[in-house]
């Protein structure tokens, strides 16, 4: 297919799983006419999965503390190198340390300062979060929106062309029931909500 | 009565949610973690398949594959008339099994390609990666050209992706080839002359 006459438009969203550190698989999301395609892109292959608008029950978003642990860590390794340039930086001058000192400070800081650029990337890039999408028969996580706001962007975008292509909900759908209230659940019930309050 | 069904993305409980509108944000009650959801109608659409109809008059149009079902419309393929339960439904196309199987085995049916080899990347690879260790484009640079011209006039693919890589791979590894022409007739009378 010519790139002129490609009908997909892509989605934000580059963010792998596990940050991408044990595999160089990503996601990507593409919109189509009628579907959405996400490609799994590995080494030099592309697997295409196809969800048609129409077919598509639900999208769910859940944030998650992986950021916040990521940043704990990286700030954890970078004091860990600046914790001996700072001990060393007073006693430099001593006769032990003298032809050593500022080379290894110099590594440690280095080292310490790459950790905090990571740090500061993480910060910059915001919250994480887990996206799925439900079908009648499945639920795909989407990988690739693994930052709260950028999965927050791309769920509109989605919303918007599913409701163009299903509609929405309307009241009279579901009059029979009130608003789901979460409360409402007893943790571990998975059978709780059978019976749903009924209005009137 | 409509019910949504899903695990918890962070302690991975099992979950059944009443529909009562078209979205809700909400804490797990075991982990408490927030979840934004978005219904669609589809959720409440009946899940049940397809029924084809029996023929009721004999001058009704029978589908090819079962001649005692009502033709429900013509395979957009092969013109065959078809009941419900054989229509296929691909997107823009409405096609019988027949046309599916045989556009699935010659990789013409779009909707169907679900893998693709990249091998713009693999030649783009081969003709600047090696450069590194310079000696190495001696194999490498034919190899590049190789794939270059081999899936010059490959189909793009599904998603867009442009010549780009596949152009200057051919760049790369064509001035490497050039290089090592160069290097070798100015080594081989060198060599020659030793000998």
């Amino acid at each position: 297919m010519r790139a002129g006459t490609n009908p997909y438009k892509r989605l934000p969203g580059r963010a792998r799983k596990l940050f991408g550190l044990f595999s160089n698989a990503r996601q990507q999301l593409w919109l189509g006419p009628d579907h959405l395609l996400v490609a799994e892109v590995k080494a030099y292959t592309e697997r295409y999965k196809r969800y048609y608008l129409k077919d598509i029950q639900a999208l769910t978003m859940c944030p998650t503390n992986a950021g916040r642990i990521v940043n704990a860590v990286l700030l954890g390794f970078s004091g860990l190198f600046l914790i001996p340039v700072l001990l060393l930086f007073p006693n430099r001058h001593l006769p032990s340390l003298e032809g050593l000192a500022l080379p290894v400070m110099i590594l440690l800081a280095g080292i310490s300062a790459l950790f905090l650029l990571f740090l500061f990337g993480n910060v910059l890039l915001g919250p994480t979060c887990i996206c799925h999408l439900h079908t009648a028969v499945q639920a795909e996580r989407l990988s690739a929106l693994g930052r709260a706001r950028t999965a927050a962007r791309t769920l509109n975008l989605l919303k918007w062309s599913i409701e163009s292509a299903q509609g929405r909900i309307q009241p009279e759908d579901v009059q029979d029931f009130v608003a789901p209230r979460w409360e409402d659940w007893p943790p571990g019930s998975p059978d709780s909500a059978q019976e749903p309050n009924r209005e009137g | 009565m409509f019910n949504f069904h899903f695990e918890c993305a962070r302690c991975g409980m099992r979950r059944t949610l009443p529909v009562g509108g078209d979205s809700i944000v909400g804490a797990c009650p075991s982990c408490g973690a927030t979840h934004r959801i978005e219904f669609f109608p589809a959720l409440l659409r009946a899940s049940s398949g397809q029924r084809a109809e029996n023929l009721v008059l004999d001058t009704e149009s029978s589908c090819f594959f079962h001649p005692t079902k009502r033709a429900a419309t013509a395979c957009e393929g092969c013109g065959r008339f078809i009941c419900a339960l054989c229509e296929i439904d691909m997107g823009s196309q409405h096609l019988c099994p027949r046309c599916v199987e045989q556009g699935h085995a010659s990789g013409t049916l779009e909707p169907l390609k679900t893998e693709y080899t990249r091998y713009d990347q693999i030649a783009l690879v081969l003709a600047v990666l090696p450069l590194l260790f310079f000696y190495l484009t001696l194999f490498t640079a034919p190899m590049a050209i190789y794939f270059c011209v081999r899936h010059w006039r490959q189909d793009a693919g599904v998603l867009p992706h442009g010549r780009g890589a596949v152009m200057t791979a051919f760049v790369f590894a064509v001035l490497e080839v050039i290089g090592w022409i160069v290097v070798l007739s100015w080594l081989i009378p060198f060599i020659g002359g030793t000998w």
